[in-house]
């Protein structure tokens, strides 16, 4: 195990976090950490909610198979990396194609079936099909904990007090490329024009002679593309196992629900906003990474209680 | 054939089918097992299912298909590593299947879900656990006469680990303890910080995670400034790849990485690769082990080499701690009842407490723990996971001495 360093630390520290009275001194101490680690998972936070939130505003359904489509995602690096020892960055564009066409299958085999029905039919058909691929994911792969390990996973810089593990800034780095990708996709593509007119108005669209069914299948299919790059960015950062998709989902949704459905922007500000205040948290309340998770939801009831369209979401009837 | 043959004829079929009908049929003597062959804790439920499973071909090898002239018959129920779902499987063992004996589960989550429904059935059958590590459980079940824990309780545990560390690097260290906010942290947490202060070290920090969470990170922070000698985790096997995971990347710079029983389980060490190497846990049974055969039941009860040969042989793959300890309780129980010639539970328990042999999990011998009545395989073993000459990483006994493999080391940096 070659490699650790040892981290100077002023040794008046050493007693402070038990029984965790913090003071001056270690609040700015923890502050550089705090700032890095937020900024990191802003990144990944992001690009783990854009695709839903996507999804959303463009077809109207909440796609509750979210989590398992980031699974897939997460097995299909991890397995590419131990079979065939593809690094999973290489196999990301591969992973991410794939995502695409199978998100694009399953809304022509499911999802289109539903778009007019009444929003339970699409809920519990979205819930059916999060928990197939979850059941489909335990019979071929069981139930055990994996982990893809390239060398960067666990390899890390420090700078003074802080330390960043390469695994984190590069999955940041993915996540900016991708969602910077989706924004150009959006904005610079008549496909990603034709999304938005959509999303915007039906209507206005159908009129322009876009078919809103064609710009559902392609934003779905979207939507599971960035499920499944987010599964190869966490599949060297968590543990892998066919149960990780609800956990995933529900952080996503609160990010979502904080930011607005349906707004990409909304999204940012609400991984950015998770992101600090579950980081926060962690460092400096005593116990705090047991509190750390609970935020999501703390959020989501303030969100739904002040500002129930969210930050950057607009009121209107859909 | 006249009228009086036909009568005759008549009456003899139906008198057979009388006689033969279930009713008069003797009832098998039912094995139920409820156990985690899905979800979250599938690996122990996995094991459980398999040891009885082998226990009763090895059984029927040695002895024939019966037991006290009866067949024998396994109901296995899944769980599903859910609470609720537990509480349903045991109520259909007990009613619906009348199991006579319960063999199962391996987790502590769902152990503890199991034990109300039990303990609610006024005619609850013997219960034996080969798993689940929680007091919460031996607190439950209190001093019930019909329950069997053959596996070792928290305070087991951290005795051990308490008297390893103490024999291989004296007490002047520093211990930081990391414990989960689930059942299984809580569960160990109390009986870690009785030991590791009774045998004298100071536990400089703690830091409470949350089951499962994505990160660890923070809380290695703020443990990194305490600069502790050892590190001491108190978290199942998905929590524990990640924070050895993280541990690692954290450049902790800590000599000492305490587990529990996570770092002998082939999804744990599968799961961190390289990173295994250095952790120290402690379990009930491990490969290596040198228990001698019974001399009484040398076919049902080899030796712990032969036995774990005979596994390896059977299934090309290391036999597990669980799979051991669910052979070993389902041997006891079917000695139990061939012994007592009945499946009444007061005679198949009087004959359960009578009962001594080698195992391959070491005597089996039951005796009241701290607070229930019947326990057995409480002594543990300590390991660590250590580089060999040809570069790969094996389990290494540190402790205790007379089973010690090799010297607990500190990592190397």
């Amino acid at each position: 195990m070659a490699g650790w360093g040892r981290v100077a630390v002023p040794a008046p520290l050493l007693t402070r976090f038990h029984p965790c009275a913090l003071g001056f001194v270690d609040v700015m101490q923890l502050l550089p950490q705090v700032i890095v680690d937020s900024i990191l998972l802003s990144g990944l936070y992001t690009l783990l909610a854009v695709g839903l939130s996507l999804g959303f505003g463009v077809t109207r359904i909440i796609n509750f198979a979210h989590g398992e489509f980031v699974m897939l995602g997460a097995y299909g690096a991890f397995w590419l990396f131990t079979l065939f020892k593809v690094d999973p960055l290489i196999s990301l564009p591969l992973i991410v194609v794939g995502g695409y066409f199978v998100g694009w299958l399953v809304f022509k085999i499911a999802v289109e079936k539903v778009l007019a029905a009444p929003h339970l039919n699409q809920i519990l058909l979205m819930f059916g099909i999060h928990l197939v691929l979850q059941n489909i994911a335990v019979v071929l792969w069981t139930g055990d904990v994996r982990s893809a390990m390239p060398d960067y996973a666990l390899s890390t810089w420090t700078f003074g007090d802080v330390f960043i593990i390469h695994g984190r800034l590069i999955a940041f780095a993915v996540a900016t490329v991708m969602i910077g990708g989706l924004i150009g996709w959006l904005h610079f593509t008549e496909s990603g024009r034709a999304v938005r007119a959509v999303s915007q108005n039906r209507d206005a669209a159908v009129l322009m002679g876009i078919n809103p069914v064609r710009m559902y299948a392609l934003s779905f299919a979207a939507n599971s593309a960035l499920a499944a790059a987010t599964g190869v960015v966490v599949s060297f950062l968590i543990n892998i196992t066919p149960f990780m998709g609800f956990s995933i989902l529900l952080k996503a949704l609160a990010i979502v629900i904080l930011g607005g459905l349906g707004s990409v922007i909304g999204t940012l500000v609400g991984a950015v906003i998770l992101a600090f205040s579950e980081t926060t948290v962690a460092y400096y309340v005593p116990e705090g990474s047991g509190w750390a998770e609970g935020i999501a939801f703390a959020l989501i009831i303030a969100i739904l209680v002040v500002r129930p369209r969210g930050i950057a979401g607009e009121s209107k009837e859909t | 054939m006249n009228r009086r043959t036909i009568c005759r004829l008549a009456g003899t079929i139906v008198a057979a089918a009388v006689v033969a009908s279930p009713a008069f049929a003797e009832e098998p003597f039912r094995i139920g097992s409820p156990s985690e062959l899905s979800g979250k804790f599938v690996a122990f439920g996995a094991q459980v299912k398999k040891g009885v499973e082998t226990a009763i071909e090895v059984w029927k090898s040695a002895r024939g298909g019966k037991v006290a002239g009866r067949d024998i018959e396994l109901v296995v129920r899944d769980t599903q590593s859910n609470p609720s779902v537990t509480v349903t499987v045991m109520n259909e063992l007990m009613r619906n299947d009348k199991s006579d004996v319960m063999i199962g589960p391996g987790g502590s989550n769902t152990g503890a879900a199991a034990v109300t429904p039990w303990r609610q059935d006024k005619d609850h059958p013997i219960w034996i656990v080969p798993g689940v590590s929680t007091t919460v459980v031996e607190k439950e079940v209190g001093k019930d006469p019909y329950f069997f824990h053959t596996f070792a309780w928290t305070y087991h545990y951290h005795e051990t680990n308490a008297d390893a560390m103490k024999a291989a690097f004296g007490t002047n260290k520093k211990v930081a303890i990391i414990y989960s906010d689930g059942a299984y942290g809580r569960a160990h947490i109390e009986a870690a910080r009785k030991y590791l202060k009774q045998a004298g070290f100071n536990i400089v920090g703690e830091e409470l995670i949350r089951e499962n969470a994505p990160d660890f990170t923070p809380s290695l922070f703020k443990i990194r400034m305490l600069h502790p000698d050892v590190i001491y985790t108190l978290v199942q096997t998905t929590d524990a790849v990640l924070l050895a995971k993280q541990i690692y990347s954290a450049k902790l710079n800590v000599p000492y990485l305490f587990g529990t029983a996570q770092a002998i389980l082939p999804e744990w060490k599968n799961a961190v690769g390289n990173v295994q190497e250095c952790w120290t846990g402690v379990a009930t049974w491990m490969p290596g082990l040198t228990y001698a055969a019974d001399k009484t039941e040398p076919k049902l009860f080899p030796s712990s080499a032969d036995w774990e040969k005979m596994w390896r042989a059977k299934y090309n793959k290391e036999p597990e701690y669980m799979e051991v300890g669910a052979y070993v309780s389902t041997m006891l129980a079917l000695l139990a009842v061939e012994k007592s010639k009945s499946t009444d539970r007061d005679k198949i328990r009087d004959a359960m407490v009578s009962q001594e042999y080698h195992t391959p999990l070491g005597d089996s011998k039951f005796e009241p723990s701290e607070i229930s009545l019947h326990q057995a395989f409480g002594k543990m073993v300590v390991f660590q996971q250590q580089r060999q000459p040809d570069g790969k990483i094996a389990s290494v006994i540190v402790y205790p001495q007379e089973a010690a493999q090799g010297k607990l080391q500190a990592c190397k940096y």
